[in-house]
């Protein structure tokens, strides 16, 4: 999953968004990590992990909805930190 | 080199109170402090006779006033808590200093430990604020407003080591470890070329290379030199440049990797060209950079990447702990968990989204835009920015991922809770702590290096502790254990 560059410094940043999407290969490595993989075929075990983990990443995203800050933009406004080292 | 290392951090957490148009910092830092769950009735003194924070480590002391609070104050900013960690008020932030470790698992669950007893004394804190209002506690380092505050890392080193070799060979790492330690912020600071994400909180805010201040103009290499041990033997490198982390695997990196390049410096054993031309605007550059593959002039005229840079280090601490004979070795693996990293770096960083932080929230952050349809500049971005860094452990983002499986763990919940409790066993942490669980009433002071009693009669007696490595259990626990009161820990002491 390459973030695509428009040169060697900056890198685009849709690059990294698009990206995310195609995550599945890279997430199958987060769910075996402590467990002997099954015997299943390749095209079954990626189907079968890549709804798994849109599953998981849903869920992910519909938990942050319940517990992020509501009025982001005056919360984030109101938050400055002083004095600091 | 000096064995074992011994090391701490010290984390300023950010604040405020949720629907209080007049929040006041300095007075809610100071009703947490007080408000952790530790015998409020206990009277002690941080010792600041002994601080000295104006002396620098190039040999010249600085002529400034240095502030010290009446004993009033001191006794509401300060409390020494039985763990041996110390939790206070530094300027208008809450602060919490891990008690000495020797080890970077150690220094993970007294973090760990921290980030709970934060939690505590903000739900403590709660209970007294009007309804309607609480208390909200971040473990990050900016406020998106241009305003950065520490995570300080303090590694104890042999005095002998010349400063100037630790300038020189430490400031690459610490410029280019950004890459495995960034804690990950959206947007850009203190004037720096805006950037919709960047993996350091703390990047943008160093101006120079090296320097005493640690609150403006913020330097790579900060040269206070207060020990706090024994001034002949050891220096305590005081290292300002790091991000708080949220990932115990991130903090494990960080810490481990630092100690091993340390060690390395103090035996001499890196050789070849690791300066940066510019490791200021090295530091943005790098922290600018998700990719990784910025090119980085170097004073020998190469460029390298940042993950290259760390391959030089790597590769040399590889041959360290190959051939270092009296090394513990939790290095080998430290070394291996690195390269592991660094190949992971060159090839994809978002490989990483378990274990790095800047990773996890990069991966978060950008899968909830997908979804939602939103983008950098919608606020909820900057939220979830924030919101990654809040310590309750049902509301925290980071909290959020790691119950779904999301990240690396190094710690056992009985190992946090513990860690909240008692002292480490192996340095002069265990005799501090101990004393504060037994003889409590008499202590009169706490410093570091010391500990005083008021025995009742007569003047207050100040115990040294100038050596880390001393008044470990088993040093001490057979003292302890014959000591009835404070009077009797003295009297055997002195006999």
């Amino acid at each position: 999953m390459m973030i695509k560059r428009v040169n060697p410094v900056e890198s685009t940043w849709t690059g990294i968004i698009t990206c995310a999407e195609g995550g599945g290969q890279q997430q199958a490595r987060r769910t075996s990590e402590t467990q002997p993989e099954a015997k299943t075929t390749e095209a079954e075990n990626l189907t079968e992990t890549g709804e798994k983990l849109k599953d998981e990443l849903d869920a992910l995203i519909d938990e942050i909805d319940e517990v992020l800050e509501e009025n982001a933009e005056e919360f984030v406004k109101n938050y400055v930190q002083r004095g600091g080292e | 080199m000096a064995l074992p290392m011994i090391i701490g951090s010290e984390t300023e957490y950010g604040l405020t109170v949720l629907n209080d148009p007049e929040f006041d910092s300095i007075a809610t830092a100071l009703l947490l402090v007080n408000s952790y769950n530790v015998d409020q009735s206990l009277k002690l003194l941080w010792d600041y006779d002994q601080e000295d924070p104006l002396v620098d480590a190039r040999g010249f002391e600085l002529d400034d006033d240095y502030d010290v609070p009446d004993q009033q104050d001191n006794m509401a900013i300060n409390k020494v808590l039985p763990n041996g960690a110390r939790f206070y008020v530094d300027h208008a932030h809450p602060e919490f200093s891990t008690p000495e470790c020797t080890n970077v698992l150690d220094l993970l669950r007294y973090e760990k430990a921290g980030e709970r007893i934060l939690n505590l004394s903000r739900m403590g804190a709660n209970q007294v604020l009007p309804a309607g209002r609480s208390v909200l506690i971040y473990k990050n380092n900016s406020d998106q407003k241009g305003n950065s505050y520490g995570y300080h890392e303090n590694y104890l080193m042999d005095r002998r080591t010349p400063f100037q070799n630790i300038v020189e060979q430490f400031t690459g790492y610490l410029v280019t470890r950004q890459i495995f330690c960034g804690a990950g912020k959206v947007g850009a600071e203190n004037g720096a070329e805006y950037v919709p994400y960047q993996i350091s909180q703390r990047g943008d805010f160093f101006e120079t290379e090296i320097g005493l201040d640690t609150m403006v103009k913020r330097p790579i290499i900060n040269t206070r030199d207060e020990p706090h041990a024994d001034r002949d033997r050891y220096r305590r490198l005081h290292v300002i440049v790091g991000d708080a982390n949220m990932s115990e695997y991130t903090t494990y990196l960080k810490v481990g990797t630092a100690m091993l390049v340390l060690y390395m410096i103090e035996d001499g054993f890196l050789t070849g060209d690791l300066e940066l031309r510019n490791p200021v605007r090295a530091m943005q550059a790098v922290s600018h950079d998700p990719t990784c593959k910025v090119q980085l002039p170097l004073k020998n005229g190469k460029r390298m990447t940042p993950v290259d840079v760390q391959w030089l280090y790597h590769e040399a601490a590889q041959r360290y702990v190959d051939s270092a004979s009296n090394l513990n070795d939790s290095f080998k693996a430290i070394a291996e968990d690195w390269g592991s990293v660094l190949e992971r770096l060159a090839d994809d960083p978002m490989q990483l989204n378990r274990e790095i932080d800047w990773v996890m929230k990069l991966h978060l952050l950008t899968h909830y835009m997908d979804r939602r349809d939103s983008d950098w500049s919608d606020p909820r971005t900057a939220m979830m920015d924030l919101q990654y860094h809040d310590i309750r452990p049902d509301k925290g983002l980071y909290h959020v991922l790691e119950r779904s499986g999301g990240a690396r763990r190094m710690l056992t919940e009985a190992h946090i809770v513990r860690s909240m409790e008692d002292p480490p066993e192996d340095t002069r942490a265990y005799f501090r702590g101990q004393c504060l669980k037994k003889f409590k009433h008499q202590i009169f002071g706490v410093n570091w290096d010391s500990i005083s009693f008021n025995l009742g009669e007569g003047p207050i007696k100040r115990i040294l502790m100038e050596e880390p490595t001393r008044g470990t259990k088993r040093h001490v626990q057979h003292l302890l254990d014959r000591s009835e009161t404070a009077a009797d820990l003295v009297a055997n002491i002195t006999a």
